[in-house]
């Protein structure tokens, strides 16, 4: 059996992509498997999640 | 795409000893594993040991946490032995890994009472290197999460819990449908919204230091404000949240304690039943002594019974002789008055008057005295009344030996005895249930706690309320801050600044993540609507239905073919529906992985039986089932032949109290 398809991606894209967002689409997809990959964190233990975050926002700012 | 690959057990539950050991399948076509057990064997404890292994930790049907002390084998525990063991290995992502997880008690302590008193290890190994519990918590999120394990190690007897979802406020519905957005990946979008709002809330922060001697100072302030009140109303939605599952935690005890004292109400009612009961009894015996009293009264004649059957032997052989003296003297009577006529009728025959030419007088008279003499020699004459006494007498001792004094004692005796064991066993019924029950409980206490319940209930509801109204002020807040912010980043002192890019790139990306949840549950649903009725399309029987309609909260009708919405009446009908919902949700949801299922056709019949085993193999990875004898048949075990990988059964060990887990061939 194939993998499932990442429906929580593909709402998380095609609305960015309406709501004409200038942040490019790598970043956006970084940002979602950051999350993705914390989503069973307990909500006190987000600190990881953020912090990654806050990396990919600085690196894509830094370029800008 | 993870597989389990092998479960070793040590002391865990029933599983006394080592040595307990299951071998997944691995082969992607014989990939069915099959555990027969009967009830209480053990098949919940092995589903509890594979939980166990991957989260530490397993809960009762009542979602409570179960103690280290209940998870250990009591034999072993009687022993003084307090260490149990499980070892789980599987892989997963082209990675193999093996969890040992194990409890002892701890050194100082001799008779562990509680968790306090002992200590749980584990060892998380991937590829055979060890990893931090961080990371190894982080692993089974990606690979195993816990939040969804519902719906790949279930216990069968649980899919009524998803009933609840066709219910709009049931507590039960609310905690799966919030299992149900977890595995359909609701968090990864909510929990981004939620981080890049504590995010923007910092970098607003940043941004209001750097514009405080600015022009734009006035705005970046009530941004500060609005973020200081929506921190107001977000701690007051913590609180609230807080009282609200300080009041759910009551509710669950107070329905804990209804049911202890609804069931206590019942002992209650059987004791007042067996006193019923015992006091007939005791009527009883109490009917049965005086019957035998009066037995007693008449048993003297059992004393006399050797010497009545000898009085009545002899009583016997006297009237038998004096019957034959009495035919005797008759015989003889008749003799003499035969040839006192022939001497009458000069020797003529007396009845055709024919003389009789040999007989002559003397003869006669010789023959006479001959016959009086043997009158003489019998010597009595029989008299009547002798007689008619000793018959008599007879009569009465035949009537004292065939009277039922003795018949009647012995079955009022093993009368008395089987009351009697009746009452001691009532008796001591009565005596386990009054220990059993306590306190007697009363129907006031019932009433009491359920009018508390109630007023919790009741609460909660206007909890639940006032977390609406905080998060509509926060939402306020929130698009004020946006047009505050759009102010800002158009003023000249702002715009080119980092902190402004964060702060506009965090409301952006907050934007995208709270837009998309919705997005995603609508889309969501629809999928889960249309797979749920394509194998609901395959495990029904019938093929009336057009298939299923789900509802805000994931919950499934049938709708007929005319697209009418079915009552569930059946509850065989009700389980396929939740075994579609939770085959949808795994497809939807999840990569393909074991699922484990305990006791999964419960209420169906064979044909539906038949069904899923042919449908869900090939939904999964692996298809753990562990079935009880009346879920299987012949029949059914051969048609799956060719899917199973292995079988293993549950038994009894020697002492009969512990299981063990035997291979199949």
């Amino acid at each position: 059996m194939k993998n499932r398809e990442d429906k929580a991606l593909e709402a998380f894209i095609q609305t960015a992509q309406e709501s004409s967002s200038e942040i490019p689409e790598n970043v956006l997809l970084e940002i979602y498997q950051i999350e993705k990959n914390y989503q069973y964190s307990d909500e006190s233990d987000r600190g990881v999640a953020i912090r990654e975050i806050e990396k990919v926002l600085d690196k894509y700012i830094g370029s800008l | 795409m993870m597989k389990f690959l092998k479960l070793n057990l040590k002391n865990f539950m029933p599983f006394y000893g080592d040595g307990h050991e299951i071998k997944f399948p691995t082969d992607e076509y014989k990939n069915i594993l099959l555990v027969h057990g009967y009830n209480t064997y053990g098949k919940t404890s092995l589903l509890r040991s594979l939980r166990w292994a991957l989260y530490g930790h397993v809960s009762d049907k009542f979602d409570r946490e179960i103690s280290y002390l209940d998870l250990l084998n009591r034999t072993s525990a009687k022993e003084g032995n307090y260490k149990f063991e499980v070892v789980l290995d599987f892989q997963a992502n082209d990675s193999v890994y093996k969890i040992t997880r194990n409890v002892s008690s701890k050194e100082s302590i001799s008779n562990p009472l509680n968790n306090n008193d002992f200590m749980h290890q584990s060892w998380f190994k991937k590829d055979g290197t060890v990893l931090t519990d961080e990371e190894a918590e982080h692993e089974i999120n990606l690979i195993a999460p816990e939040p969804v394990s519902r719906f790949f190690l279930f216990d069968g007897e649980l899919l009524k819990e998803y009933e609840h979802l066709l219910e709009e406020d049931s507590e039960v519905g609310k905690k799966v449908k919030e299992s149900i957005e977890q595995i359909l990946g609701v968090p990864s979008l909510s929990n981004g919204r939620n981080d890049t709002s504590t995010l923007s809330k910092k970098y607003r922060a940043k941004q209001n230091k750097e514009l405080k001697k600015t022009n734009v100072s006035d705005i970046s302030g009530q941004i500060e404000e609005l973020d200081k009140t929506i921190e107001i109303h977000e701690k007051e939605i913590l609180d609230t949240k807080a009282l609200i599952t300080r009041s759910q935690s009551r509710i669950d005890l107070i329905a804990e304690n209804i049911n202890n004292i609804e069931e206590k109400s019942k002992i209650a009612d059987e004791i007042t039943e067996i006193q019923g009961e015992i006091r007939e009894i005791k009527s009883s015996i109490k009917d049965l002594d005086n019957k035998r009293l009066e037995a007693t009264s008449s048993a003297w004649k059992l004393l006399l019974k050797p010497k009545l059957l000898k009085i009545q032997k002899e009583s016997l052989t006297n009237i038998k002789n004096i019957v034959k003296q009495f035919e005797k003297v008759g015989e003889l009577n008749k003799e003499i008055s035969l040839l006192s006529n022939l001497e009458l009728h000069d020797q003529s025959c007396e009845i055709c008057n024919t003389k009789s030419p040999n007989i002559d007088a003397n003869t006669l008279v010789n023959k006479k005295n001959i016959i009086q003499e043997e009158l003489n020699r019998i010597g009595i004459s029989p008299d009547y009344l002798d007689f008619s006494k000793i018959n008599s007498n007879q009569e009465i001792i035949d009537s004292l030996l065939n009277s039922n004094e003795e018949r009647t004692l012995k079955s009022l005796d093993d009368e008395i005895d089987n009351k009697s064991v009746q009452l001691v066993k009532k008796e001591s019924d009565e005596i386990t249930l009054r220990s059993d029950l306590g306190d007697e409980a009363t129907v006031k206490e019932i009433t009491d706690e359920y009018q508390k319940m109630g007023g919790l209930k009741e609460s909660i509801v206007n909890l639940e309320t006032n977390i609406q109204t905080e998060k509509s002020s926060i939402t306020t807040c929130e698009k004020q801050i946006k047009l505050l912010e759009d102010l800002i980043k158009e003023s000249e002192e702002a715009k080119d600044s980092p902190t402004t890019k964060y702060v506009s790139i965090l409301s952006e990306l907050n934007d995208i993540f709270s837009n998309s949840i919705d997005r995603l549950r609508d889309e969501l649903k629809k999928e889960v609507e249309q797979k749920a009725s394509e194998a609901f399309s395959k495990l029904i029987h019938r093929k009336i239905y057009d298939g299923l309609k789900i509802n805000n909260n994931y919950g499934l009708q049938i709708l007929n073919q005319e697209g009418d919405e079915v009552p569930m009446k059946s509850s065989g009908a009700e389980q396929i529906v939740a075994l579609s919902l939770i085959d949808a949700l795994s497809r939807t949801g999840r990569d393909s992985g074991p699922v484990v299922m305990d006791t999964p056709f419960g209420r169906l019949d064979d044909v539906h039986r038949e069904k899923i085993v042919e449908y869900l193999p090939e939904s999964a990875s692996q298809l753990m089932l562990f079935v009880h004898k009346g879920e299987t048949n012949d029949e059914m075990l051969e048609k799956m032949a060719s899917q199973i990988g292995s079988q293993y059964k549950i038994d009894l060990q020697d002492d009969e109290i512990n299981s063990l887990i035997r291979k199949m061939n």
